[in-house]
């Protein structure tokens, strides 16, 4: 294949993969995957190598790339069949993502795979939402292992039976996961259309073999050396002890070498981190260096030769509590390996971001409006909350957005105030929390809550006691804070727990700040040169 | 008569319509003061002044936000959510860049101005503002020409807002969001509400002094949803003009697919550095989730896709080899190499022209002859890069082009749940000729239409706007709650009133409509208004059913309650050509690279019952077509042209 008929190619799929992401899109019921757009579509070769994909969410680009080849070695695959899987030991994240995997086959030959990944509300854990602070995987949700729901056409009831029992909106997670199929089936007819003119098995090879080089070509561009840096989580929600992840970079020619070696033991509290989205968070990292027309294949990451040793944080065993790992750990994951990426090229890096998804999940009962019988009926509210993007060589960061691994949008005041007990009395950013230097951290926002019925609140959040790292001579942004106000008095909270409200409550979220880049005297001599 | 006016960054267009003939018209703008423009062309025109209705589709608001040229604007909101706007959705724009540049904001915290009180999610009044809070804005407000004020909930208690509005001096433009949109969400609101305070003291002078200008003669402007608005309702809603132009593309289209009897439309508008794409089912349809510079306009506007493939767009090698074609556009300056005008990238216009599928004869706008030669050096230099021939390189580059544009519109199609095989492709636009057949055969599209007047098709359709206001306002009612018609209809009233106010003296044509969803999610379909709530509900399942393929078991709630008012206007009369007696002829012939000679003809000269087959070129003032060997164009009674497919091989045979 010349490179136009390989850059039509490449084309080609990733349209594939929109069309597939507007089936889902259109076909899905909960307001996650249709709001707030927490999903992925992709298609692999027979192989399992990521060949194309659709991503709004970083975290679902790498942990695809990374874990489909085995998921696709465990099925004798047939014609017909469809795979649903969300264990994180087997190939998934968390247990709320949940991924529906298709093969295409084509005269009998399986010719490579469409899959979808999306984020359900709930799948049936003990807390609601599947957030919670819990010390076992089975607490957080029922476990699907990655098996077969439809066999060669025909539907097999019994393999999600125990999760449709156990989940709390059965029907809104079949409806969803329905969509999920349509869009497979989309994205299989399509490239069985592409591959009746041509064949397709040949171009992903070919493929995957030239995207190859934009990860090579980006790596090459860094200085070759060792690289290392280190930061920590600040607790597993049970414990108050910091665990420390720790990144060795080995850059040679065009191949790297991340190691984890040195990091904290697992923990008991949700913070564990499977391979997978390990994997993910470097990934992304390495992706940000890449040029921005980058394919998304897992050919550019090939030049990374990833570990961490069995047992540590970031590639726990199998059964341990991860509903965190995804939105608090991978976090800080970019963090280290863009600290250690700093030495080699100050230039590209920027100082460190929030660090932090600052998740919290309101819960309570209430009067159902919905009608003439009024009962009370539980209600759950998940939101995340953005805060700063570090500072770079060439400006300061970003206020008040999301930053690395998450990108979904806020849920509007009014929408949530005319649905739950709570009252939003301020939504601002956080002025001044952005580490000073030459160029200035991002401010990370303040949230204030109101509470109108007594509920509960669970957060999870990082960079409460630590803080995000300048560079360059760029001071730290500011720590994040949880902050209770209750009869006129002001209580700090911790960074991961649970808590009762009552009626009056304020509870009170200020984000972290950006790092600052480079030293505060600089920016004081810009300003006196604008001056003048 | 009836003169339609579109502005243009770089022509004029006029079409003047005196019930029997259609005249096009073409002036260069004059950007600075786009009136200039306009008058001169009336006179070319020779337009007696009285017995003129003019509509005019104008970028005033669309560039002064574009190019953030609006006025000094203090926004006003509730305390501690004065960065509603710095905030956003808080989601960044490019998922990976490590150093996003900083984007100006729109806000800076000195222009914001924190009104105390508060109204909650009942419209119950928690608390008003104090007289010192609106003393204080007074005096802060001085220094602004315009105030936008988007408080929480006002959509149901305006009272916050109002006593804002009455506290402030004079000569300030007041931007209230509870008439701007009253509708829930505030982020959206607030944007909107402080874009139409930022471009309205400017579009109000604009109009006013154009219609001043004009006088007697009676001025009116078309607004984003292909509505027609007085003078004064544009000043007081210029937010609603950001799409003032493309409607009217989408209204002629709209009318001409009535009139072919082809209600299922796709439009391809394709310019210089963008494409632009909508679908057609009957209708235009309409969106409420617009945006401009990044900031949501949440008023309703005609649902267009842009795509940034367009002939300007630069093809060039990546890091791995691979030809890539944009984001990156030569634009209008430097423009295409084969401009010469110091472009020196190459361009999609240039593959064309290498190709010769714009013959070297074609001239560009502004009369200007085309450099072939210099087209030829650039594509030389890219196709040694990719070791191609001159042929090849140029056909890459298209190829990869149209696919761009293909996907986008089946995304377009497949996001509502059509297939756009069971659609026409209407092209129209400067470059859209070139790849109307290509674009066709990848979506497999049975017919392709480039009709009359496609050079001034905005204009044409200004002809046609109606005298329309859309309204609206949010309130939650459930269907199953028995006072909801009643609470409702007291809505739809206060909505009539407003729109006999703002029309008054025609006979309108009201439409009614809900956004209803199921409880509590976060989507909502609209749906004409039912008295009878059975029937708003399986009105509502069967709308679920087929747009998003299944139905739950779940109460139902409207959310907002929609006004659409339009007084009857006349349907455009296009007139109808004389049948042609004798064949095509062609006027010229050259060579298109891969077919050899290929014959010229000039759409002028193409009358009803005329029959080409492909390959042919057929040339216009400032556009060609391209008719591929396999492709056959016939001519409408009214002068459309219509491309299909020619049936080959085994269906060729069957017909035999």
């Amino acid at each position: 294949m010349n490179a136009i008929e390989l850059s039509l190619f490449a084309h080609r799929l990733s349209a594939v993969c929109d069309e597939m992401g507007a089936v889902l899109k259109r076909t899905a019921i909960s307001p996650n995957i249709r709001d707030r757009e927490d999903y992925s579509c992709a298609l692999f070769d027979a192989d399992g190598e990521l060949v194309a994909q659709a991503a709004h969410i970083p975290v679902h680009l790498g942990s695809m790339a990374y874990c489909m080849r085995d998921v696709v070695r465990r099925i004798d695959w047939q014609d017909g069949d469809v795979a649903v899987f969300n264990d994180p030991f087997l190939g998934g994240t968390h247990l709320p993502d949940i991924t529906v995997v298709q093969p295409v086959f084509f005269d009998g030959q399986c010719i490579g795979f469409a899959a979808s990944r999306a984020h359900h509300a709930d799948v049936g854990g003990i807390t609601p939402g599947s957030m919670g602070i819990h010390r076992q995987l089975s607490d957080e949700g029922v476990v699907i292992s990655p098996g077969l729901w439809w066999r060669a056409g025909r539907e097999k009831t019994v393999f999600l039976r125990e999760f449709f029992t156990r989940v709390r909106n059965p029907d809104e997670r079949l409806a969803d996961l329905s969509a999920q199929r349509a869009c497979c089936a989309c994205g299989a007819r399509r490239l069985q259309a592409m591959h009746a003119s041509h064949d397709c098995r040949h171009a992903f090879k070919s493929l995957l073999e030239v995207s190859e080089a934009y990860g090579r070509t980006a790596i090459a561009a860094i200085a070759d050396g060792e690289y290392r840096f280190d930061d920590i989580l600040e607790d597993d929600g049970l414990a108050s002890t910091p665990l420390s992840i720790n990144v060795t970079i080995r850059i040679q020619g065009d191949n790297a070498k991340v190691d984890f070696s040195g990091s904290a033991a697992q923990c008991s509290g949700p913070l564990n981190c499977p391979m997978p989205v390990t994997a993910a968070a470097v990934f992304y990292a390495f992706r940000c260096l890449m040029p921005p027309e980058t394919p998304q294949t897992s050919a550019v990451f090939r030049c990374i030769e990833l570990s961490a040793p069995k047992g540590c944080l970031l590639n726990p065993h199998a059964g341990a509590a991860v509903a965190a790992g995804n939105v608090e750990t991978s976090q800080r994951i970019v963090d280290v390996v863009l600290g250690a990426l700093a030495e080699a090229a100050p230039e590209r890096i920027p100082a460190a971001a929030q660090g932090t998804m600052n998740n919290v999940i309101f819960g309570g009962m209430c009067n159902e409006d919905s009608g003439s019988d009024s009962r009370k009926t539980a209600w759950v509210y998940y939101e995340t909350l953005a805060g700063g993007m570090g500072a770079h060589a060439n400006g300061d960061g970003l206020s008040a957005v999301q930053c690395h691994m998450t990108n979904t949008r806020n849920t509007s005041i009014e929408m949530l105030e005319m649905h739950y007990p709570l009252r939003i009395t301020e939504y601002a950013i956080r002025r001044g929390s952005g580490g000073g230097g030459q160029y200035r951290g991002g401010d990370g926002l303040c949230r204030e809550w109101q509470v109108l019925e007594d509920c509960q609140v669970s957060l999870l959040s990082e960079r409460r006691t630590s803080a995000p790292y300048g560079l360059n001579g760029g001071k730290l942004g500011a720590s994040g804070r949880n902050l209770l106000l209750r009869d006129r008095k002001t209580h700090v909270l911790a960074a991961k727990t649970t808590l009762d409200l009552k009626i009056g409550d304020r509870l009170r979220i200020e984000t972290p700040g950006g790092g600052g880049f480079g030293p505060p005297e600089k920016a004081e001599n810009i300003a006196g040169e604008t001056e003048t | 008569m009836l003169l339609g006016i579109d502005s243009g960054g770089t022509f004029t267009d006029f079409v003047v319509c005196d019930g029997e003939n259609v005249r096009l018209h073409k002036e260069l703008s004059t950007p600075h003061d786009p009136s200039e423009a306009i008058l001169r062309g009336i006179e070319v025109l020779g337009l007696a002044p009285a017995s003129l209705h003019l509509v005019h589709g104008s970028t005033v608001a669309t560039n002064a936000v574009l190019e953030r040229k609006g006025v000094k604007t203090l926004f006003v909101s509730n305390h501690g959510l004065e960065d509603l706007l710095s905030i956003g959705r808080q989601t960044r724009r490019e998922l990976y860049n490590l150093c996003p540049p900083q984007t100006p904001a729109w806000t800076q915290p000195d222009d914001c101005f924190a009104l105390s009180g508060r109204i909650d999610a009942e419209g119950k009044c928690i608390a008003l503002p104090t007289a010192q809070n609106l003393q204080a804005l007074r005096k802060k407000a001085e220094a602004y020409q315009a105030v936008a004020v988007c408080t929480l909930f006002s959509f149901l208690n305006p009272a916050q807002e109002k006593m804002a509005a009455e506290i402030l001096p004079e000569h300030v433009f007041a931007s209230l969001s509870h008439r701007v949109l009253p509708e829930y969400r505030e982020y959206e609101r607030a944007s909107t509400t402080f874009l139409n305070a930022y471009v309205g003291p400017l579009v109000q002078r604009y109009l006013r002094r154009l219609a001043k200008k004009l006088s007697p003669r009676h001025l009116f402007v078309m607004h984003s949803t292909g509505g027609v608005m007085d003078v004064e309702q544009a000043g007081n809603n210029a937010v609603r003009m950001i799409l003032s132009g493309p409607a009217g593309g989408l209204v002629a289209a709209t009318e001409i697919g009535r009139q072919l009897k082809r209600k299922r439309l796709l439009s391809f508008d394709m310019g210089g550095t963008s494409t632009d794409v909508a679908l057609l089912d009957g209708q235009a349809h309409i969106t409420v989730e617009g945006h401009i510079a990044d900031m949501p306009v949440a008023v309703p506007m005609l649902d267009m896709h842009t795509i940034g493939a367009g002939g300007g767009s630069i093809a060039w090698q990546d890091a791995a080899g691979l030809l890539r074609v944009g984001p990156q556009s030569a634009g209008a300056q430097p423009g295409p190499a084969c401009y010469a005008r110091g472009g020196d990238k190459v361009t999609v216009t240039d593959a064309n022209v290498v190709l010769g599928r714009i013959p070297p004869t074609a001239k560009l706008a502004g009369n200007l002859p085309l450099d072939v030669r210099r087209a030829q050096q650039v594509i030389g230099e890219l196709a040694q890069c990719f070791g191609l021939s001159d042929e090849a390189m140029a056909l890459g580059i298209i190829r990869i082009a149209e696919e761009s544009m293909a996907a986008a519109l089946r995304v377009v199609s497949v996001q509502r749940g059509f297939d756009p095989a069971e659609f026409s492709l209407l092209c129209f636009g400067g470059g859209g000729g070139l790849h109307a057949c290509a674009l066709g055969e990848a979506l497999g599209v049975e017919n392709v239409l480039l009709p009359v007047g496609s050079g001034a098709f905005s204009a044409m359709g200004m002809l046609i706007g109606k005298r329309q206001c859309d309204l609206s306002r949010s309130r939650r009612l459930l269907l199953q709650h028995a006072d909801t018609p009643s609470q409702a209809a007291g809505v739809f009233a206060a909505l009539e009133n407003d729109a006999r106010q703002r029309m008054p003296g025609l006979d309108l044509t009201l439409e009614k409509s809900a956004d209803v969803r199921y409880v509590g999610q976060g989507f909502h379909l609209t749906i004409p208004w039912q008295n009878d709530m059975a029937l708003l509900h399986s009105d509502f399942s069967e709308r679920h059913q087929q747009t998003y393929g299944h139905t739950l078991d779940r109460p139902l709630e409207v959310m907002t309650l929609r006004l659409s008012a339009c007084a009857d206007s006349q349907s455009l009369q296009l007139p109808e050509l004389t049948t042609a007696t004798s064949p095509a002829e062609a006027c010229a012939e050259s060579i298109v690279s891969g077919v050899g000679q290929v014959p010229h003809f000039r759409r002028q000269s193409l009358h009803p019952g005329h029959a080409i087959c492909g390959p042919a070129l057929i040339l216009e003032d400032t556009a060609t077509l391209w008719l591929p060997p396999d492709w056959q164009l016939g001519v409408s009674t009214y002068g459309h042209l219509l491309l299909s497919q020619q049936k080959t091989g085994l269906s060729a045979r069957k017909n035999a």
